[in-house]
């Protein structure tokens, strides 16, 4: 994706928070597709009365302060009404920017604007696409993205045609979880393939001949720290387990300075 | 006193009105500044009118000799125009011009005036009186202002420029004389150039017995475009006596180090903390130190955490508060020849056949041969002369510190010189460039980004106070400390200020030996961070977190 977008706010229960990573990952891949990637950045805060609409610019990254006051009752609103608010915001302040720089194609916008409503925020996102040469075999790595979580899948295409798809992995709702733990694909035969993550934590092995997977744990510890800690269909003690498991991963040096401890 | 007469009393002796008035001057008398068209001046208003005008009766009456008068708090490059019209009635016999003016009269409405009062802290003409220098050169200035032609009464416009010490600036100072017939307007117009900072006093003078009536007197005050004139001592403080500042100007209060806002006369007493705000922390001129400690002191571990500008402000500032900065280019290391590249030999060349061959002559000449026993000995082949490559002309660069171009010309090889001062005349000799040689230090120059990048960094993060419940963290992020300093830090910081207000504050957390260090720690603080909060901090994009 060549345009990242961050939604941010300074207001309670303004449209930031960790629910933002729904709409962003939308946005970035539609802008993807409609090809709107002119900014490699574009960051959007909806502020309060304190501060300042402005429009700042630093070269392909572009930010933007938007006041937008949250409706009545917004929070007794169910998820749909809050996404919807939520997408007006972020609509609203693409259209200042095209205002402001003619940058952006505002029909394009618009456009995504409506798609995004028609399908009422349910995208299935492909992320990444492992080929194995010899039978080719298409195996789509593709995203589901929710308000509190994002859901990962697989698709295997044998002819260009969906004929299965499994589930992988739940995880928070974060637009970069693709990048770290479908990092290093590798087919070990046409009927295995394996996918490590960035920190060598632990590797997916696919079976593509009985649509299985395992989760092969590559530390010490009972289950990868990071991959565990991210994942939303595991208990609060794994998660708990996890973090600590994580820290304990960590050179003492590096974790000294995260824990901000005095030695 | 300075009387205001009614117009019908433009006669001279107060009673009647000039019969033959309009016949001396050729025309009608308009009473407006229009008129003659001497007033030229944009801002004069040429449509106003007055039935009145000004009478200074002069004779004994010590009141009546000096009036019209105003001070003007005047800056070096301020123009100032003055124009009136003066006219005056022959009753008979010569004017007696011999009711001077005493320098006492002229220095008490000099310093009864109410701009000289506020800026000269309360002087006062015995004060001014008690000066030395100021009435002797008042009194030479006042003796010289004689009539040139006899039969007129003594009485002038009057200009004074007195500077900041209260010194005649006789350059800007002058006067003119009325009009030397009776019974004619006379029109003066003339732009005075302000060429020293201080007051200039205009007013009008009769030291006649003859009255004179001054009329349409205007003095317009154009500004140039000096408003301030600040001396500092090192630190900052300003040199009061010496500083300056235009009437009736907004208070400039963004002065010293790069124009650090003076928390100065903010209390309702008049006083004030006397403090510039450096973002960070608050300076203290008077005493040349910061009241807190600085926030950045990691950097500076040799230095006093209250020091302003490593104690060196001549050539430093400190705008934020955070880190010294100079104003000054860097001085560039010394250039110096590391290598000497030796001059290509010349090619030897082929003798070049003559341009005419001679005539052939058949049959050709046979060569004798030699005898059997003797070995035919090869003639020696012509030897190529070998022709100097012409050297280029010769660029004369001195060694030493160069200037930022210098540097930037330098990244190409340059020849220096050859010929005479070279042992070996055939050799080239060239700058390199300074970064190449082997340095104690050796610092990575090359991209920044750069996996090798072997520079210390600082990882450090911004902060700021949420009200939405939150993550007050803005971002994590790393910076070579050796090539940026802390100058990555304070553009983001002006950046995030904007989006986010003023609470927004950088805080170094680590120094580290190398980039991948310093990539490896924010990248665990993001991760940190995500832990915490279920998402990266506000502005962070890279790294990622896991």
């Amino acid at each position: 994706m060549k345009t990242t977008i961050r939604i941010n706010s300074t207001i309670k229960n303004g449209i930031g928070g960790m629910e933002a990573g729904f709409l962003e990952l939308i946005y970035m891949h539609l802008f993807n597709e409609y090809s709107q990637d002119f900014y490699s950045h574009i960051g959007i805060n909806q502020i309060d009365e304190e501060l300042d609409e402005i429009i700042l610019q630093e070269g392909k990254k572009i930010y933007i302060n938007i006041r937008y006051p949250l409706p009545e009752n917004y929070l007794e609103t169910n998820d749909e009404e809050k996404n919807k608010f939520s997408l007006l915001v972020v609509h609203e302040a693409l259209k200042r920017i095209c205002e402001y720089e003619n940058k952006l194609n505002i029909r394009a916008i618009e456009d995504i604007y409506e798609c995004i409503l028609n399908v009422k925020f349910s995208f299935e996102f492909l992320c990444k696409q492992f080929i194995e040469k010899d039978s080719g075999l298409k195996v789509l790595l593709v995203v589901h993205p929710y308000r509190t979580e994002f859901k990962y899948y697989l698709v295997f295409q044998p002819n260009s045609e969906s004929q299965h798809k499994m589930y992988l992995y739940s995880g928070l709702p974060t637009p970069f979880l693709e990048q770290d733990f479908f990092y290093k694909p590798k087919w070990k035969s046409q009927n295995e393939l394996v996918i490590k993550d960035r920190d060598n934590e632990m590797q997916f092995i696919i079976d593509v001949k009985s649509k299985t997977y395992k989760v092969e744990n590559l530390t010490r510890y009972s289950n990868p720290p990071s991959f565990t800690k991210l994942r939303t269909d595991v208990s609060e003690e794994q998660k708990k387990q996890a973090q600590l498991d994580w820290q304990h991963s960590l050179p003492p040096a590096i974790a000294s300075i995260i824990r901000q401890a005095d030695n | 006193m300075l009387r205001k007469v009614p117009f019908g009393r433009l006669c001279g002796d107060g009673k009647t009105a000039v019969p033959n008035f309009t016949s001396a001057t050729g025309s009608s008398y308009k009473n407006n500044n229009g008129n003659p068209p001497y007033n030229t001046n944009p801002s004069s208003v040429v449509t106003a009118t007055s039935n009145k005008l000004y009478e200074l009766a002069g004779g004994s009456n010590t009141t009546d000799k000096v009036g019209l008068g105003i001070t003007l708090r005047v800056m070096s490059g301020d123009t100032v125009s003055i124009y009136g019209k003066s006219y005056w009635h022959n009753t008979g016999s010569s004017p007696n011009n011999s009711y001077s003016i005493p320098v006492n009269d002229l220095l008490a409405l000099l310093a009864g005036t109410s701009v000289v009062f506020s800026a000269g802290k309360g002087a006062t003409s015995g004060a001014l009186q008690g000066s030395s220098g100021i009435p002797t050169d008042l009194s030479h200035w006042i003796a010289d202002s004689v009539p040139t032609v006899s039969g007129k009464p003594k009485a002038y416009y009057n200009w004074v420029l007195f500077d900041e010490q209260f010194r005649l600036v006789s350059s800007s100072s002058g006067f003119h004389s009325v009009g030397s017939t009776s019974d004619v307007i006379d029109s003066f117009g003339l732009a005075v150039n302000i060429t020293r900072n201080g007051y200039l006093y205009v007013y009008c003078s009769n030291e006649s017995n003859t009255p004179v009536f001054f009329d349409n007197f205007q003095v317009i005050h154009n500004h140039g475009p000096l408003l301030e004139e600040n001396h500092y001592y090192p630190f900052g403080l300003t040199m009061a006596g010496i500083s300056s500042k235009a009437a009736g100007k907004l208070v400039n209060r963004e002065k010293f180090n790069g124009g650090n806002e003076l928390q100065s006369g903010e209390f309702s007493d008049g006083s004030g903390l006397e403090m510039y705000d450096a973002n960070f922390r608050m300076y203290d001129a008077q005493i040349g130190r910061f009241h807190q400690q600085d926030p950045l002191s990691d950097i500076n571990e040799d230095q006093s955490l209250y020091s302003f500008a490593n104690n060196n402000p001549v050539l430093l500032n400190d705008p934020l508060g955070l880190d010294a900065m100079t104003t000054e280019p860097a001085p560039l290391p010394e250039v110096v020849v590391t290598g000497v590249r030796p001059k290509p030999k010349p090619k030897p060349t082929p003798p070049s056949p003559p341009s005419v061959l001679p005539a052939r002559t058949s049959p050709l000449p046979v060569a004798p041969s030699p005898p059997p026993s003797q070995t035919p000995v090869p003639a020696p082949a012509p030897s190529p002369t070998p022709e100097p490559t012409p050297l280029p002309p010769v660029e004369v660069i001195g060694t030493g510190a160069l200037g930022a171009a210098g540097l930037t010309v330098l990244g190409v090889l340059l020849p220096l010189k050859a010929g005479a001062d070279f042992p070996n005349g055939d050799e080239t000799y060239y700058y390199k460039h300074p970064y190449e040689r082997p340095s104690v230090l050796n610092p990575f120059v090359g991209h920044g980004n750069n996996k090798e990048n072997s520079n210390p960094h600082i990882v450090y993060q911004f902060t700021f106070a949420p009200k939405d419940g939150g993550t007050p963290v803005l971002k994590y992020g790393i910076s070579d400390e050796l090539r940026n300093g802390t100058n990555r830090i304070q553009a983001q910081l002006a950046q995030l200020t904007a989006l986010y207000g003023v609470t927004v504050k950088p805080k170094i957390l680590q120094r580290t030996l190398n980039r991948q260090e310093a990539i490896e720690i924010e990248r665990k603080l993001v991760s940190q961070h995500f832990d915490i909060w279920k998402r990266m901090p506000r502005e962070q994009t890279r790294p990622t977190p896991f």
